[in-house]
């Protein structure tokens, strides 16, 4: 062995090397405050360990970056782990930069001789925080996408170059591919090659100089080996426990819904660290044309003095040092500074009540991508930000808050689980087409209440026109009813509920079908005392009546033709009240109308589906739907239903 | 690293590798590392065979030095220069590209925009194209349209002329509000006091088609007073 050592000795003085490596003299013995330098150099190990691991499994274009990150987080095996460790090491390594800074200055390390390495020093910080900013984008998720157009957006304020500097960042006008290509780039490779660099130079010249020791010295001095070595040891163990602990505690890194720039983004943040600067520009001396001074001029000259405090520290009057005072002062306040403007900045979004509900949705979101893209359909080619623009269950409240919400209300709210504006005067939609939906709707004091027909021209017809024969008979003939009327009344509700061939009651459906046939009867018979319900609607072959027709009541397809135009004649025709003829007008398109149909009607895709699809077997004959309306529409034609020539 | 680093100020790496080693006999201030000092010396480099010396030569005359040193600066030079300038001119390709798209865009019908002169948010749908990939008619962003009279719309670029964010009409207020930095615009689009941002709400061009509503989609420069389009 020692003849090996000798020989490799020989050729490289490789002895040489690892005693100057081990033997640095270390002024006043082995302290505690000598370590930040030798974590500061672990987590940049660690980083590249686990970056280099993640490059391998990251694909970077707008189409696979949030994908591929998505697989490393959810499919592969440890995944979260090394996501999770590369990014809260990225987290710790921006407190252990601040820590050791103030080590320097305040032990006085960044005077002369050591102005170049403290400069360095100060490169690396820049370095580190740059890595952070393009790191950031990488998974493409909302948060990363909306937090760096802001990013990039100041950046194209730079006086002079504002512009191009930010063409050149994003890769051209409009973020995409060659945005995150770039990122990765800079991320990956630029950056980190300019960090060995600085870190070789760093350490060099820091070996060059020596230790700065804290005064006054308390012990002999001693070799860094073996007595620093091991204190530095221990604190590294310590900020590994301390990376580990965060991402068992928040089983990793987030990974937010795919970017979509379409899609509003309310919950737009930096990342913890830069929300200084992000306070920073709300305040209303950077207001207006000013914004270059808070975003550029300030941050840029307050780095600049920084670089400046070892001229600055050397200053002294008589026996005072007040250089160094003022330079450990500076630090101190920009320390406080940054404290007291992230805290700012969390303070007021936790109280601010828009702020905690758009973080709440994105919660939501992230979590309902990572459903879809678990399902066995699994992430189309165009990309997991498909996923979400076809789900009715992401879709439909947004499209129902937008265009149905001024007039209908969801449960009370605008289907985003917001309160609405003003009393809603059109239906209740939660639940519609279910027994208890229409139970409500025959109820003679709820159909006239805002969560039925309160708000309508039905229930309150404007001059000339008369009340809804509907609302008569409600109101009128079924609140008389006696208890054999009841019963009769709750048959036609379950036979009319189930022309819906809701996923919700395709149980009870099945298992009342005997009711629901003695319903379809009385349907055409009456209803105790009452009408018969035949005598104004056309259902299944009876097609004679003028009210709005109720074969297929409330399934896909007649929904999907009513909110394309309720003034066609199957449906309201001129008796319509101020529903828009959102397919017909071509204000929403054909899409759009199917996502708010099938979440009204509670079709979207929940795992249990998938599970209870793969238990049964392949050859056994598909469910048979409860009810099958002879002219019930297939649900594969949407926009089947052409406007008829208007008969208003 | 070399032996010298224990003197403060000493020798930078490549010095020769002779003298051996001890050298810490003038390392006055560590008196401790003397005590720790590795027994056992390096061993001196082999030195079967030593270069060949031409000193008993002619020395070159020095105009041909000074070309040598020359060809060598331009020569070196040039070969780093080359594969940097290609790099640049790749680098810097997307300044001389054109503009974002910029067409006209069917958005929604007139009668979808609410007649009280309340802002309502329709996204632009087009194709888009992303570097080496044609989306055909995907969502491309959202801008929101007023009735500004019976047949006049004012349609608004949703991102805040701030730093970029999408900006959230609020009915309870009926007023624009920037989830971001909290600017705040009124229905018109323009500045509401206090508000970081320098200008109102980008206004675009609208056209009514045949009872249409078209829009020519259009992105500006954030963070300044003057409504410039992004280049």
């Amino acid at each position: 062995m020692k003849a090996l050592f000798n020989w490799l000795d020989h050729r490289t003085g490789s002895r040489r090397i690892l005693h100057g490596a081990l033997f640095e003299n270390v002024p006043g013995g082995s302290r505690w405050r000598y370590v930040w330098g030798s974590t500061l150099t672990f987590a940049i190990l660690v980083q590249f360990i686990t970056g280099l691991i993640l490059w391998m499994l990251y694909s970077p274009s707008s189409q696979t970056a949030w994908e591929s990150v998505y697989y490393i987080q959810e499919e592969v095996s440890g995944g979260w782990m090394l996501r999770g460790i590369h990014h809260y090491t990225a987290q710790v390594m921006t407190v252990l930069l601040v820590l050791h800074l103030m080590q320097v200055v305040i032990d006085g390390a960044y005077k002369s001789p050591r102005e170049l390495n403290f400069w360095f020093g100060l490169g690396l910080l820049f370095l580190v925080m740059g890595i952070s900013l393009t790191g950031y984008l990488l998974p493409w998720d909302q948060k990363g996408y909306w937090a760096t157009k802001v990013a990039t957006n100041l950046a194209g304020i730079t006086p002079w170059i504002g512009p191009d500097l930010q063409r050149l960042i994003v890769g051209g006008a409009d973020y995409g591919h060659h945005t995150i290509t770039r990122f990765f780039a800079l991320h990956a490779g630029i950056l980190p090659a300019i960090l060995v660099l600085f870190i070789v130079a760093h350490i060099y010249l820091f070996r060059r100089h020596g230790l700065t020791p804290a005064k006054p010295l308390r012990r002999r001095d001693a070799p860094f080996w073996p007595d620093q070595v091991l204190k530095d040891s221990v604190a590294c163990l310590a900020v590994l426990a301390t990376v580990l602990l965060l991402v068992l505690v928040t089983g990793g890194a987030e990974l937010m819904a795919p970017a979509d720039p379409s899609d509003q983004y309310d919950a737009a943040r930096p990342d913890w660290y830069f929300m200084f600067l992000f306070r920073v520009l709300e305040f209303k001396a950077f207001s207006g044309e000013r914004l270059v001074w808070g975003a550029i001029y300030i941050p840029a000259i307050l780095a600049g003095i920084l670089f400046l405090l070892p001229f600055l520290g050397s200053l002294r009057i008589g026996r005072f040092r007040l250089g160094h005072w003022i330079s450990a002062a500076y630090l101190w306040l920009l320390l406080f500074a940054f404290v007291v403007l992230t805290t700012m900045a969390v303070v007021e979004d936790r109280r601010s009540e828009d702020y905690l509900h758009a973080v709440k949705r994105a919660h939501w979101e992230a979590g309902r991508v990572k459903t879809l893209a678990a399902a066995p359909t699994g992430i189309p080619a165009a990309g997991a930000v498909t996923l979400l623009r076809d789900d009715p269950l992401t879709q439909g409240p947004k499209i129902f808050a937008a265009q149905c919400a001024s007039c209908h209300a969801y449960d009370g709210h605008d289907g985003l689980d917001r309160p609405r504006r003003e009393s809603p005067s059109a239906p209740d939609l939660a639940g519609f087409a279910s027994r208890e939906w229409l139970a409500g709707f025959l109820d003679p004091e709820k159909l006239v209440s805002p969560l039925y027909w309160g708000g309508t021209h039905f229930v309150n017809p404007p001059e000339g026109q008369r009340l809804s024969k509907m609302v008569g008979f409600v109101t009128e003939d079924l609140a008389e009813i006696d208890d054999a009327g009841r019963a009769d009344l709750e048959k036609v509700i379950a036979a009319v509920s189930a022309q819906a061939q809701l996923k919700s009651q395709r149980d009870i459906d099945a298992r009342d079908a005997e009711v629901i046939e003695s319903g379809i009867d009385l349907f055409f018979e009456g209803i105790g005392d009452a009408g018969a319900c035949i005598d104004c609607h056309n259902f299944l072959d009876e097609q004679t009546g003028s009210a709005v027709d109720l074969t297929g009541w409330g399934s896909r397809q007649w929904l999907i033709d009513f909110v394309s135009d309720p003034e066609h004649k199957r449906f309201y025709g001129n008796r319509n009240d101020r529903m828009p003829r959102f397919g017909a007008s071509q204000v929403l398109n054909p899409k759009d109308i199917e996502l708010v149909v099938d979440w009204l009607r509670g079709e979207w895709y929940e795992p249990s589906d998938a599970a209870e699809s793969a238990n049964i077997p392949p050859d056994s004959p598909a469910p048979e739907p409860t009810e099958p309306g002879p002219t019930e529409p297939g649900p594969t034609e949407p926009e089947a239903a052409e406007p008829e020539p208007a008969d208003l | 690293m070399p032996a010298g680093f224990k003197e403060p100020l000493g020798p930078p790496v490549s010095s020769p590798p002779a003298p051996p080693l001890p050298p810490f006999q003038d390392s006055a201030p560590t008196p401790v590392l003397a005590k720790l000092e590795d027994p056992q010396p390096p061993l001196p480099l082999p030195d079967d065979n030593p270069p060949p010396h031409s000193s008993d030569l002619e020395p070159e005359p020095p105009r041909r030095e000074f070309l040598k040193k020359t060809a060598c600066t331009l020569v070196g030079g040039g070969i780093v220069a080359a594969p940097l300038a290609a790099g640049i001119a790749v680098f810097t390709d997307p300044l001389r590209r054109g503009p974002a798209a910029g067409g006209w865009t069917r958005i929604t019908a007139l009668e979808a925009v609410p007649a009280d002169g309340r802002p309502k948010k329709f996204q632009v749908i087009a194709d888009r194209l992303d570097a080496w990939n044609r989306y055909p008619s995907v969502p491309i962003g959202f801008i929101y349209l007023r009735r500004t009279g019976e047949n006049d719309v004012a349609a608004f670029n949703a991102s805040c002329p701030h730093a970029g964010c999408a900006v959230d009409f609020r009915d309870g207020d009926n007023s624009f509000f920037c989830p971001c930095h909290r600017s705040h615009f009124a229905a018109d689009g323009a500045v509401v006091q206090p508000s970081p941002a320098a200008r109102g709400l980008d206004e675009l061009d609208v056209q009514l088609r045949d009872g249409a509503i078209w829009v020519r989609f259009q992105n500006f420069r954030a963070g300044i007073g003057e409504k410039l389009p992004l280049a």
